[in-house]
Order: structure tokens, then sequence, then C-alpha cells
């Protein structure tokens, strides 16, 4: 019986296949299909915070009841720079530039999210 | 199953003892830091228990297990969001892992869907939380990390199960 479990089979192979290729089309497909963005706007508690225009270099410190984020925006990328929450994902995050890319503190409640001019009402829509 | 480990009482000690395995791992894991920029990797070793469970005792006992071991996980170390967000990968992963697990894929594959659609749960979840849908830049690396972990694990497991079977027979 454990031998049989242990086998690797056929199936097991097309399955990592499978999922290799969804992985390798998404890959390919959302640089694609995504724009650079232009602002980067923050939300805090689903409300909009600000919004920056990315070819700006600057920081912007939001501290809230729930604690504090600093944002930096260096050539045309957005990242946090520092986050006093427990687990500082959103410090650890890679820093993002494209359109619809997003960098979310959840202990803070907090979303930075790369947006253009041609979408800013569907983010407003989204977010609100 | 190849274990000697027969009556009820006995299977509720070896469960319960997988409950605090899944338990400790949990927290294990939480020490190691994997940061390669993306929320949302990591090795998956909880789910190591759950599935020596679902093998050397059917789903009834896996079950407890993963419920058990998400419920004591936050309130420990967590908040309501972080319960919200194991939750939905831990049952999305549970009911693929025993679809796959009666359709005769192997420990491994088992392991490797379990582990892709619990971190496609957390995605859908966080999705859902944050309204946003830039995650899908986050697809990629939590397939393939999913993969490789659920591969790793699953191989792991399968050694475990044979060993406690040669061990106890």
């Amino acid at each position: 019986m454990s031998g049989n479990i242990l086998k690797f089979k056929k199936k097991d192979i097309i399955l990592a296949a499978a999922v290799i290729a969804v992985a390798t089309l998404c890959a390919v497909l959302t640089p694609l299909l995504s724009r650079k963005g232009e602002f980067a706007v923050i939300t805090v508690s689903g409300q909009e915070y600000g919004r920056y225009d990315l070819n700006e270099n600057r920081t912007i410190t939001v501290t809230t009841d729930l604690g504090t984020n600093e944002v930096t925006i260096e050539d045309g990328k957005v990242y946090v720079s520092y986050a006093d929450c427990p687990q500082e994902i959103c410090a650890r995050h890679r820093p993002v530039s494209s359109d619809g890319e997003s960098i979310i503190c959840v202990p803070h409640e907090l979303v930075i999210t790369i947006a253009s001019n041609s979408d800013e009402g569907e983010v407003d829509a989204v977010t609100g | 199953m190849p274990s000697r480990v027969k009556t009820p009482t006995e299977k509720l000690a070896v469960t319960s003892m997988m409950i605090a395995l899944s338990f400790a791992f949990g927290f294990l894991e939480n020490l190691i830091p994997l940061s390669v920029g993306i929320p949302g990797v990591k090795l998956g070793l909880a789910n190591i228990p759950v599935m020596i469970t679902l093998y050397m005792f059917g789903t009834v006992y896996a079950i407890p297990v993963l419920i058990v071991r998400i419920v004591l996980a936050a309130a420990t170390f967590g908040n309501a969001s972080s319960f919200v967000f194991s939750l939905t990968g831990g049952i999305l992963s549970f009911i693929v892992m025993c679809i796959l697990k009666r359709t005769g894929f192997s420990i491994t594959g088992v392991s490797m869907g379990g582990a892709v659609t619990h971190n496609m749960g957390q995605l859908a979840a966080a999705a859902i939380v944050t309204g946003t849908n830039g995650l899908i830049y986050y697809l990629p690396v939590l397939l393939i990390s999913g993969l490789v972990a659920g591969a790793i694990n699953g191989m792991l497991t399968g050694a475990i199960i044979s060993r406690i079977s040669t061990k106890t027979n």
C-alpha cells in the first residue's frame, strides 16, 4: 500500500506540467497586457489617502490609528520603505510600477495601487 | 492501512499528536524568513501531518487536524483576516487533496495539487478582500512555488508514512 502511494505516476507529471503551463502563460501574458502606471494611489481603510505621480521621487509617511507606513517613490517604482506592522510583509514586497499592481498592508488596511489616467474611475469604484 | 494503530482511542491519540505537530510546524515555518518579494510563498510544512493523517486514518480524522491547527494558529499568532485566509486556502486544498487521492494520484501529486490550490484559494481571498485585480501578478510565482513546495512535502510525507508502517508492523 505504501509503495503504491509513493510511486510517481503519469497523472502526477501531467498535473505538474499543467500547473507549469498555466504559470508560464500568466507570466508571459500579464506583462504584455499591462502598461506602465502613472500614479500611486494610497488607500487606507477603503478611503483614498492620496494620489502621487510616479515620475516624482518622494517619500510619503502614512500614519493612522492602525500604524505607520512609509511609502517611497523612486525612479517610477513604489515600495514600502518602512512599516511598523507585525510581519512587515508589505515592506518586503518588491517595488511595483505596472498599472494595476499593488502592495497591501493588511494589518494597517493600507493599499497602494498603481493606476493610470484612463482607469482612474475604475479604481475608485473598486476600492470604494 | 499500514500502521498497527487500530482502536479509536489509539487513532484519537495519534490524531491529537498530528494536530500538535501541525501547529508546531506552522510556527517553525513562521520563523524561517522566505522572502522572495511576494507574500504567500511558504514551505507548507503544516500540511505534512494533515496528509499523514489523511493517508493513515482517512478523511474523517484528517479534517480536525486541518481545522484545529488553523484555529490554534489564528488564535495564537494571527488575527481575523489571517484566519479567513488560512481557512479558505486550507479547505480548498483539502477538498482537492481528497479528490486527487481518490482518483489515483500518488502522494506527491496529491500534495502538489493541494499546495497549488491552497495558494490559489488564498490569492482569491486576497483579491476579494482588497478588491484589486493587480494580484494576478502573484499567480505565476504562487503556482510554481506551490508546486515545488508541494512536491517536496509529498515526497517527505510518503517517506514518513512508509517508515512508520515498517516500524510498527
